[in-house]
C-alpha cells in the first residue's frame, strides 16, 4: 500500500533535484599514450577545458578546485586564471580520485563551494616515473627498510596478495586472465583506450612475468594523460549542457595501521564498511547497480573487491571473473573503458568518468543498456565507494 | 626475547631488477613470527616452488657482504 502511494510521487519528481544532492555536470580528459609535449599543468588544463565544454560552464563559475598528481595548486590557478574559495592539492596515489570526489561532495553539501573542479594530470610515462627500487614510496614509504631483500613496488605487494589468495582460495592465474582478457575486450570498443588488440589467454600466460605470480598483463598501463571532473549541487545541475549525474551515494573506510604489509583481510572490512555506508545513503542495492567501475592497478585488486563490496562470496573472486560476470552483457560489466589495465593509467579518475557516461548513455559500442546506477569501488588501504545515479533520489 | 621462529604467510618471485646488486629471479617471503610480528626476508635452502603458506620458518643470519648482515628463514623442521 504505501509503496503505491509513493512510487508514483517520486515519479513525477525525477527531473527535480532534491535538496543537498550533488551532481557531476561535467567531465573532459586528454589523448591518452605518451605526451611527452605536456606537463602535468598542462594535461590538467586540457581536460578541464573539456570538462568545462562539456558542461557549458566558464572558469569564473569554479569556486572550488582540488588537483591530483598536479604537483601545485597555486602554480594551476596562475595558469588557469582561477581564484577559487576553496583550494587543495593532493598525493600521487590512486585512491585519492574517490577521496577527491567524495571531499567535493562534502564541500558542496557544506557550503564551502558550489561549483568544484578535481583536475588531474599524469605525465608519469614521459616524465619516466619509477614503481619499484630505491626510489620507491608506495603507500607510506615505510617499505625502505625491506630494500635489502629486494622487496619494493606496488606490483610485488599485489603479488604476494594474489599468492596468498591462490593459497587461500585455489584462486587460479587463469582466473586472473579472466580478468585481464575481459577489459582488454571492453578496450577494443574504446576509442580513447591506449591497449585495444585482444588477447587470449594462451596470450596471457605467455607474457612474461614481472612479479610472479603477476605477469605484464596483470599490470596496469603506465602512460600520460589527464582527467576533469565538475560537480554542482544538483539545483544548479538542472540548468547546465549535460543531463546531471548523481553522487548518490559515498563512503571511505581505511586500514592504515601496519599497512607496510598486505592486509590480513585483503581489505575486506574497510570494503565492506564503505560500501554499506555508500549504498544506505544511497538508498540503493546491489541488485540496482548496472556497472561496476573497480580501481585495477592489479588483476587481483579486481578479485579482492568484488569479494569486499559483497559482488560475491569471501574467495569467490576468481570464479566469479572466470564466469563472466563482468563482461558488457552480463550482469554486472566491469570497467567498460578497459580500466586501468588497458584504457588509461588515469589512476581511478577514467573509471569515475566511465561511470559518468554509462549513465549519460554516451558510451556508443560498449554501452551499458539502461545504466541507471554505477559504483566505482577502489581497494586500498584508504578504501572508497561511490555510488552514482541517473535520478536523484 | 623473540623466538627466532614463524612460518611463511606468502611469497613472490621477482622476475624483472629493481636493484643493481640482486639478480632475477630472487624470492621474497612475507614471514609472521609467533609473537605476532611480520618481516619481509628471502628464503635460504629450499625451492620457490617448495614454498607453501603455512610453511615453519626459523631465523638465520646470512652475511651478504663483509659489512652487511641480513636475517633469512630457512625451513623449519616440526618435532618428529
Amino acid at each position: 500500500m504505501i509503496d503505491a502511494l509513493v512510487i508514483p510521487a517520486l515519479k513525477g519528481r525525477k527531473t527535480m533535484a532534491r535538496s543537498g544532492s550533488v551532481a557531476l555536470v561535467g567531465v573532459g580528459h586528454t589523448r591518452y599514450g605518451k605526451l611527452p609535449e605536456y606537463d602535468a599543468y598542462d594535461l590538467g588544463l586540457w581536460a578541464l577545458k573539456e570538462a568545462l565544454a562539456d558542461s557549458g560552464l566558464r572558469f569564473e563559475d569554479i569556486d572550488g578546485l582540488i588537483v591530483n598528481r598536479i604537483p601545485d595548486y597555486q602554480r594551476f590557478c596562475e595558469i588557469a586564471g582561477l581564484n577559487p574559495s576553496y583550494v587543495s592539492t593532493t598525493p600521487g596515489q590512486g585512491r585519492f580520485s574517490g577521496i577527491c570526489i567524495e571531499t567535493a561532495t562534502a564541500l558542496i553539501r557544506g557550503g564551502l563551494a558550489t561549483t568544484v573542479a578535481l583536475v588531474y594530470g599524469n605525465n608519469g610515462r614521459s616524465g619516466g616515473d619509477r614503481y619499484g627500487g630505491t626510489g620507491d614510496t608506495y603507500g607510506s614509504g615505510g617499505g625502505g627498510q625491506w630494500f635489502a631483500y629486494g622487496m619494493t613496488s606496488p606490483g610485488a605487494f599485489h603479488a604476494l596478495m594474489a599468492r596468498r589468495h591462490m593459497g587461500l582460495y585455489g584462486t587460479t592465474a587463469d582466473q586472473l586472465g579472466a580478468v585481464a582478457k575481459t577489459f582488454r575486450d571492453h578496450a577494443a570498443l574504446n576509442p580513447s583506450a591506449v591497449m585495444r588488440t585482444p588477447f587470449t589467454l594462451a596470450d596471457y600466460h605467455a607474457s612474461r612475468y614481472i612479479c610472479e605470480p603477476l605477469h605484464l598483463l596483470d599490470y596496469c598501463l603506465i602512460n600520460d594523460g589527464g582527467v576533469a571532473l565538475i560537480l554542482t549541487s544538483g539545483e544548479r545541475a538542472c540548468d547546465l549542457a549535460q543531463p546531471p549525474v548523481y553522487v548518490r551515494g559515498c563512503g571511505m573506510a581505511t586500514a592504515l595501521t601496519n599497512s607496510t604489509f598486505p592486509p590480513d583481510d585483503f581489505w575486506r572490512e574497510p570494503m565492506r564498511k564503505a560500501a554499506d555506508t555508500s549504498f544506505r545513503v544511497a538508498g540503493a542495492s546491489r541488485d540496482d547497480i548496472s556497472a561496476l567501475m573497480i580501481y585495477d592497478n592489479f588483476t587481483p585488486t579486481v578479485l579482492f573487491s568484488l569479494e569486499g563490496f559483497g559482488y560475491c562470496g569471501e574467495g569467490e573472486g576468481g570464479s566469479f571473473a572466470a564466469e563472466g560476470h563482468l563482461a558488457l552483457g552480463a550482469r554486472y560489466p566491469a570497467n567498460t573503458s578497459g580500466g586501468h589495465l588497458s584504457e588509461s593509467y588515469m589512476q581511478g579518475w577514467a573509471l569515475n568518468l566511465e561511470a559518468v557516461l554509462q549513465i549519460r548513455g554516451k558510451c556508443g559500442e560498449r554501452q551499458v543498456k539502461d545504466c541507471a546506477f554505477a559504483h566505482y569501488m577502489a581497494a586500498a588501504p584508504v578504501v572508497t565507494s561511490i555510488i552514482y545515479g541517473r535520478d536523484p533520489s | 626475547v623473540v623466538a627466532p621462529t614463524g612460518f611463511i604467510e606468502t611469497w613472490c618471485i621477482f622476475h624483472r631488477s629493481y636493484f643493481d646488486g640482486l639478480s632475477v629471479p630472487y624470492t621474497v617471503i612475507q614471514v609472521r613470527l609467533e609473537c605476532g610480528v611480520r618481516l619481509f626476508s628471502n628464503p635460504v635452502g629450499v625451492e620457490a616452488r617448495a614454498l607453501r603458506i603455512g610453511m615453519p620458518v626459523e631465523a638465520m643470519f646470512e652475511d651478504v657482504t663483509p659489512d652487511v648482515t641480513l636475517l633469512k628463514f630457512k625451513p623449519r623442521k616440526e618435532h618428529q
